[in-house]
């Protein structure tokens, strides 16, 4: 598969009074055309500020990309100037957030704001912006959506909302789209909805690819093609789907799998916790991040950081346990 | 294009096609279905689901509140018919016919010989038209209703001005025997135009000002509320007056003006002294609105930055200008009011309540000139303060959130 962006050896990094917050410190990260990666882990891994680095949306002060490449079709993102990376922003890469409460402006209809990245990166009519905007607002399933145009955001639910934001991200028919917890803010229901939704447009796009950032691992099951955890600002574990769920290499990786509960019924056993917090931001340890609260520590972890490495075809790891490909001996219970 | 698969297979969410279901009955007989509420006009003008925008909803409030959008439509048709002053209130006439021809003297200058008087300089078209009808001879003048000037000294009454009011003057006259009411309806206008573009010209300034400050932050805005806050710290009357009072015409050779005191030349001065108010609250509604999820999405499409400023920001940062205008119009009247008091203000003989009033300190005993210019003042400026308040309310975003 042809490879659509290639992040190497990222380094977001925040200045404040605190100390310097090394977000994200050393993402290695591919996504090739037509897949749906997942980037999971929890909250401060610093997955939000890998996907924000991608479009250089990090707010500065106090964050800047102290260092790396974002290769995206041959082009390093990180080194083009400001009117360069407008052009690459809703138009070749877009995204889709959190909140589809408040990511749309209050004071404009659904249609201006539709038709507001039409008209910033297209030369095109007023009339064939209108024309394309209802077309895209149709395709996510906004019904009359000839007449929706007209309303404003109050007069959309959630869901609606964030259909909306897909339209708007998808118009313009990217050819990579980040979604950073885009369900994370709906009821369930509207969340298998909202993500068959992306999956389909996505679907009809050839080559598309989506960058989806979320938590929920039951999310990453249902639609991604391969999984990336990150762990302390870091990338842990690369896997394709199954071999991730199947066959989790890192300790963390354990532990959330273990965290989740199962409804296939088959035996009932208590749900797993990893013990302890997430490290304090300012100070990560100096070795694996994981250090901390990694049940398997031994003598090398808290000194010495792990590489990322190829323990299986496809399956990246970065663990002591895994020298050169052999299996650890964690206990499956 | 036709919605496929997601569009058909995932039913919508909460949908418009539901708002429609409950509609039928009540539009039938909305009077005696529903029962009492308070906000029955609210209702009422507004079709349900019929798309609407924040500002038409607070339009909608506005009219609602009964006193302030009275006091509205009152001074807007009392301020657009100020402008029709020079055919109402005149002491030129409409229309001369004179020998078989029309003449127009508010359009065209016409000297005094032109119609056979006795005199130089402009025709006196009072005199000219009770001569005209004394003379019978097809002749006539067409007069305004109000046949006087506002700059014209009526000197030929039967007592030395001030005049008492009577028929021909109901407001009297003021010591150069000048109509009251004449002046003080030209002052009106002079008054609110001046009050109004102060008031664009500092909220222009100062929304700029406060947008930048707001939205790029750091050092520019700290420097830049620095600044503001020593320009703020000048006593501002007394700068004006010593500004007002150092310019005086100067000529250039072949009669052209550079500088002489005018209107303008005041708007400007005050509106210099008058943007720094609104700066802080446009500031700090940018700061707010600058870290709103739909600004980050909006730069995450390409915006450009000035789109993000003045298209994505400006409107959501706009509700402090629109409520406190009323006020500053308010405070903009008084200032020109005590300028023109002061003897500071318009050129003389611009016709002025502040000029009216100080004449009415000068002469306590003569009521017509301290009570007609400050009834006029009082009314002016209490309407507009209820046009203030009922913007204010119409406004107000946290009607009913506040939790008991």
């Amino acid at each position: 598969m042809n490879r659509l962006l290639a992040i190497r050896g990222l380094r977001t990094y925040f200045y404040t009074e605190s100390g310097v917050a090394k977000a994200v410190d050393g993402v290695d990260l591919d996504i090739a055309e037509g897949e749906v990666l997942g980037l999971v882990g929890e909250s401060g891994s610093g997955k939000s500020v890998t996907a924000l680095s991608i479009l250089r949306l990090i707010p500065d002060p106090p964050g800047r990309i102290v260092a790396g490449e974002v290769l995206f079709k041959g082009r390093d993102l990180l080194k083009l100037s400001w009117d360069q990376i407008r052009e690459i922003r809703g138009n070749d890469i877009s995204m889709v957030f959190q909140e589809p409460m408040t990511s749309l402006n209050p004071v404009f209809t659904i249609g201006m704001q539709v038709m507001e990245v039409i008209l910033a990166h297209e030369d095109v009519s007023k009339d064939e912006a209108h024309r394309r905007a209802v077309e895209i607002l149709t395709e996510v399933g906004i019904p009359d959506a000839e007449q929706r145009m007209n309303q404003y955001p109050h007069h959309f639910s959630g869901g609606q909302r964030q259909r909306v934001m897909i339209a708007i991200a998808l118009v313009l028919n990217p050819s990579l789209l980040i979604a950073d917890e885009p369900t994370t803010a709906l009821d369930v229901t509207i969340q298998a909805q909202i993500l068959d939704l992306m999956l389909e447009m996505k679907a009809r796009r050839k080559g598309a690819s989506i960058l989806l950032i979320t938590h929920n691992l039951a999310v990453v099951a249902e639609t991604c093609d391969r999984v990336a955890v990150m762990y302390g600002g870091k990338i842990q574990e690369i896997a394709p789907i199954d071999a991730l769920f199947n066959e989790p290499f890192h300790p963390y990786t354990h532990g959330l799998l273990g965290s989740i509960p199962s409804v296939d019924g088959t035996k009932a056993r208590r749900l797993t916790v990893i013990p302890g917090t997430v490290p304090d931001i300012y100070r990560l340890p100096v070795g694996c991040k994981f250090v901390t609260r990694c049940p398997y520590a031994f003598e090398p972890c808290p000194d010495i950081e792990p590489p990322l490495i190829e323990d299986a075809p496809g399956h990246w790891v970065r663990c002591h346990l895994y020298p050169n490909g052999g299996r650890p001996a964690v206990p499956n219970d | 294009m036709k919605p496929d698969g997601a569009a058909q297979r995932v039913p919508p969410d909460a949908g418009t096609s539901m708002v429609p279901l409950p509609e039928p009955p009540l539009a039938a007989s909305p009077q005696t279905v529903r029962p009492y509420s308070g906000e029955e006009p609210h209702i009422a003008e507004h079709v349900p689901g019929a798309p609407e925008s924040l500002f038409r909803k607070r339009l909608r409030k506005f009219r609602r509140i009964k006193r302030g959008y009275y006091s509205f439509l009152v001074v807007v048709i009392a301020y657009g018919a100020s402008f029709l002053l020079p055919v109402l209130a005149n002491n030129v006439a409409l229309v001369v016919h004179y020998n078989g021809r029309y003449y127009f003297p508010l359009v065209t200058y016409f000297p005094a010989s032109t119609f056979g008087q006795n005199a130089f300089g402009e025709t006196d078209y009072r005199a000219l038209k009770q001569q005209f009808t004394e003379a019978r001879q097809g002749n006539w003048v067409l007069m305004p209703p109000i046949p006087y000037g506002p700059n014209e000294g009526l000197l030929d009454l039967s007592s030395p001005p001030p005049n008492r009011p009577s028929g021909a003057h109901i407001f009297g006259t003021d010591d150069r025997g000048r109509d009251v009411l004449v002046r003080l309806a030209y002052g009106f206008n002079i008054s609110l135009t001046f009050a109004l573009l102060v008031t664009i010209f500092a909220d222009v300034t100062g929304v700029i000002v406060g947008a930048a400050l707001g939205y790029f932050g750091r050092k520019l805005d700290i420097l830049g509320q620095r600044a503001i806050e020593i320009w703020s710290s000048l006593p501002f009357l007394y700068t004006i007056m010593i500004v007002s009072s150092i310019i005086v015409p100067i000529y250039l050779p072949g009669r052209m003006v550079l500088l002489q005191p005018s209107l303008w030349l005041l708007v400007i001065i005050l509106a210099l002294f008058d943007w720094m108010g609104i700066t802080y609250y446009i500031r700090g509604e940018f700061y707010r609105e600058k870290a709103k999820d739909y600004v980050g999405a909006a730069i995450a499409t390409g915006v450009s930055e000035p789109g993000i400023m003045f298209r994505h920001i400006l409107p959501n940062a706009l509700t402090p200008v629109v409520s406190f205008a009323p006020f500053e119009i308010v405070a903009n009247i008084s200032a020109l009011v005590a300028l023109d008091f002061l003897g500071f203000g318009l050129p003389a003989p611009t016709p002025s309540w502040g000029e009216l009033i100080g004449q009415g300190m000068e002469n306590l005993t003569i009521w017509w000139l301290v009570f007609f210019p400050l009834a006029f003042l009082f009314l002016t400026l209490l309407l507009v303060v209820f046009i203030g308040e009922a913007v204010r309310e119409a406004f107000d975003p946290k009607e009913f959130s506040r939790l008991r």
